[in-house]
């Protein structure tokens, strides 16, 4: 039987308990959303708030939010962003039932029982987004920036952040100078290779040499602009993705292939939205 | 030009589309003389296969003459008569340089795609869905081959027909496969679950790697014959009998030292509750496969024995029995054909006479006649076996 690292390894100990609460707090966002966003006014009779249309726009807008955080924390993995998004969330939550209180106010009993529960919530979300900050600090693990998350490198850094890599057939200087070469979209190479960003390493068993790329390009929109460009295949980390595929293509084999549905080579766009064509020969417009 | 079209789910049609151009230097440009169907194809004609757009060109095993090259191919000529192999491979990548051509990392420009499904992707394949790079197949009157310098195989001698060396696109380096890769050694036993083209091949090849015995399993007679005359030296009817049971009394109790799954996904069990399963469950998507065979070749076969794949499989089985494999110290052996690695010496075969692969053909039709051609093939009428279209 193989064992997983031991202490003293210099595995990162990940920050394995924010992290599930930071999920399991996602994962919440859409239960309580759901209510919120697909019946409104029960949701507001239970929580003792008065219904008018006022108060049933402002549901279905947090309703909308929570499922947000959901999207942000659990399918584009930005605990730390979601969380402290929570905590704001929470203090506006706050604040609006204490508004209710005031001037909406159905059943003050079951207001009361809200007002202790987003207070309640908002201690473990603040709890959540302190100890994923500390974490990607260094505080907690090993100083790499990372969550932890069970890897053993960094998955800290932006929404748009890419840490992709692969392995072309070819001695490092061919690389480099390729790379320099080819017409990139999505990154400027020499301000890549002059940051760090990019690096070059001999891969084992004479199978030539790894491109190891690791790059934050600017992420229009925040986490939800990254997280709507993802969706339709537009976000610079998938443009990169798609370029290095299309790098190595082309220096190894001369050419870029191309087939009918993706005639441009590789692209998540197209492979994302659909928008393939058949495949059928392309005709005049190749 | 002409072309058989995927149009949903048990449906294709002979359609007019745009003619094949050259659209990178290595292309070239190959007008068809032969193509077949293949049971590979059913998977998608059935609608088994993900990501398939109606209008898809089918087909990947097809031959014919070449009538354009890309300026980056020189081996070729117009003129020249060729078979094309089914995956795409550029000859350049790590794979490709280890012979694993069917893993070529640069010919699927739908990679992450695949990659989502099966954690890394596979080669591109004409005809074969949007997973494996979204080229347009081979029943058609013209196709584009990519990287045309490295795939397709001349065929010089001018006395072998098309049905002769048309199967060295797939069904011939598929059933070659399935069985070199089990390491046969005189005396060994093996048992080839399918009758149909691949398990036609892999039960020929065997005969020619040295097996000792090779046992057929299928449920139509006719290919039972098609096996007898492959060179099977035992038949076995599924329907008639417990498979498991016939071979271990066959083997004298040890079981089968290679079993062969030539079925697939689409794989029927003479239990109707136990089909019936395994049915429900693929109708429901709750799995893509229905893994009868491949359950039953695990389950049969001899301790330390071999296990090969040849059938496609596409996604997610149930009841997959690893407690077999593993306290049985089987092993298991896969993957889609390298089948350029075995266009020359399965060629030099022909040649030297050693097998005539035309005896799998049971139809030969016209191009436009390719709807009926599948419904035969699916439905298994007229004795239906291997369907050449000549466009």
């Amino acid at each position: 039987m193989e064992s997983s690292a031991s202490a003293g390894d210099a595995w990162p100990r990940p920050a394995v308990g924010p992290v599930r609460l930071a999920d399991a707090l996602g994962w919440g966002s859409s239960v309580l959303g759901a209510p919120m966003t697909f019946a409104p006014r029960r949701f507001l009779r239970a929580i003792g708030v008065q219904e008018d249309s006022k108060t049933v726009a402002w549901t279905l807008g947090v309703g909308v939010r929570e499922h947000i955080a959901t999207l942000t924390v659990i399918a584009n993995r930005q605990r730390r962003i979601g969380m402290w998004s929570r905590v704001a969330g929470d203090t506006m939550d706050a604040a609006l039932l204490l508004a209710a209180y005031k001037h909406k106010c159905a059943d003050p009993g079951r207001l009361n029982i809200a007002l202790g529960l987003v207070g309640g919530i908002f201690a473990a979300d603040l709890y959540t987004a302190v100890a994923l900050t500390r974490a990607e600090g260094g505080d907690i693990s090993d100083g790499s920036g990372s969550t932890g998350v069970g890897v053993d490198h960094d998955t800290g850094g932006g929404p748009t952040r890419v840490k992709i890599a692969v392995t072309i057939r070819l001695p490092q200087d061919e690389v480099r100078k390729a790379f320099r070469q080819f017409e990139w979209s999505a990154f400027d190479p020499a301000t890549l290779e002059a940051v760090g960003d990019v690096r070059f390493t001999k891969a084992p068993g004479e199978r030539g040499t790894e491109v190891h790329i690791d790059h934050e390009p600017p992420a229009p929109g925040g986490s939800i602009g990254a997280t709507a460009a993802k969706l339709l295949g537009q976000s610079p980390d998938q443009k990169i993705n798609d370029e290095l595929r299309r790098f190595k293509a082309f220096v190894e084999t001369g050419v870029i292939p191309r087939s009918e549905t993706s005639p441009e080579g590789a692209s998540s766009a197209r492979q994302i939205m659909h928008k393939r064509q058949p495949a059928q020969p392309i005709g005049d417009n190749a | 030009m002409r072309a058989t079209c995927w149009s949903g789910r048990n449906t294709v049609q002979v359609e007019n589309v745009p003619d094949p151009k050259i659209l990178t230097d290595r292309d070239a440009i190959v007008k068809i003389s032969s193509t077949s169907i293949c049971g590979s194809d059913l998977h998608l004609y059935d609608g088994y296969v993900p990501s398939m757009t109606k209008g898809d060109i089918l087909g990947h095993e097809f031959m014919g003459e070449v009538v354009e090259v890309g300026k980056g191919v020189s081996n070729l000529q117009v003129g020249d008569r060729v078979v094309v192999p089914f995956p795409i491979s550029c000859g350049n990548c790590n794979m490709c340089a280890k012979g694993l051509f069917s893993l070529c990392e640069n010919s699927n420009p739908n990679a992450g795609m695949a990659e989502k499904l099966w954690g890394h992707a596979p080669c591109g394949i004409f005809g074969y869905s949007a997973l494996t790079g979204g080229y347009a197949g081979g029943q058609a009157e013209y196709a584009r081959v990519p990287f045309a310098d490295v795939g397709p195989i001349k065929i010089e001698n001018d006395s072998l027909t098309d049905d002769q060396v048309l199967f060295l696109s797939d069904v011939f380096p598929t059933g070659y496969m399935a069985v070199e890769v089990c390491d046969i050694k005189p005396g060994d036993v093996v048992a080839v679950w399918g009758a149909g083209p691949v398990g036609l091949f892999a039960i020929a090849s065997a005969i020619m790697l040295g097996a000792e015995r090779v046992i057929a399993i299928d449920r139509f007679d006719y290919r039972l014959d098609k096996a007898r005359e492959a060179g099977a030296t035992d038949l076995i009817d599924y329907e008639q009998v417990s498979v498991p049971v016939v071979l271990k009394e066959m083997t004298g109790g040890r079981g089968p030292d290679a079993c062969i799954d030539a079925v697939g996904l689409e794989a029927h069990h003479s239990h109707p509750v136990i089909h019936g399963y395994d049915r429900v469950k693929q109708a429901a998507r709750l799995e893509t496969e229905r893994p009868h065979a491949i359950r039953e070749a695990i389950m049969c076969c001899g301790n330390g024995g071999t296990v090969s794949i040849a059938g496609v499989y596409g996604g997610f089985m149930d009841k997959f029995p690893i407690g077999s494999l593993m306290n049985r110290s089987l092993t298991v052996k896969t993957g889609q054909a390298h089948v350029h690695r075995y266009l020359r010496p399965l060629l030099q075969r022909i040649e030297n006479g050693e097998i005539d692969p035309s005896f799998v053909v049971s139809h030969h039709l016209a191009l436009d006649d390719a709807p009926k051609g599948y419904e035969m093939f699916k439905h298994k009428t007229d004795n239906c076996t291997k369907v050449v279209l000549n466009p």
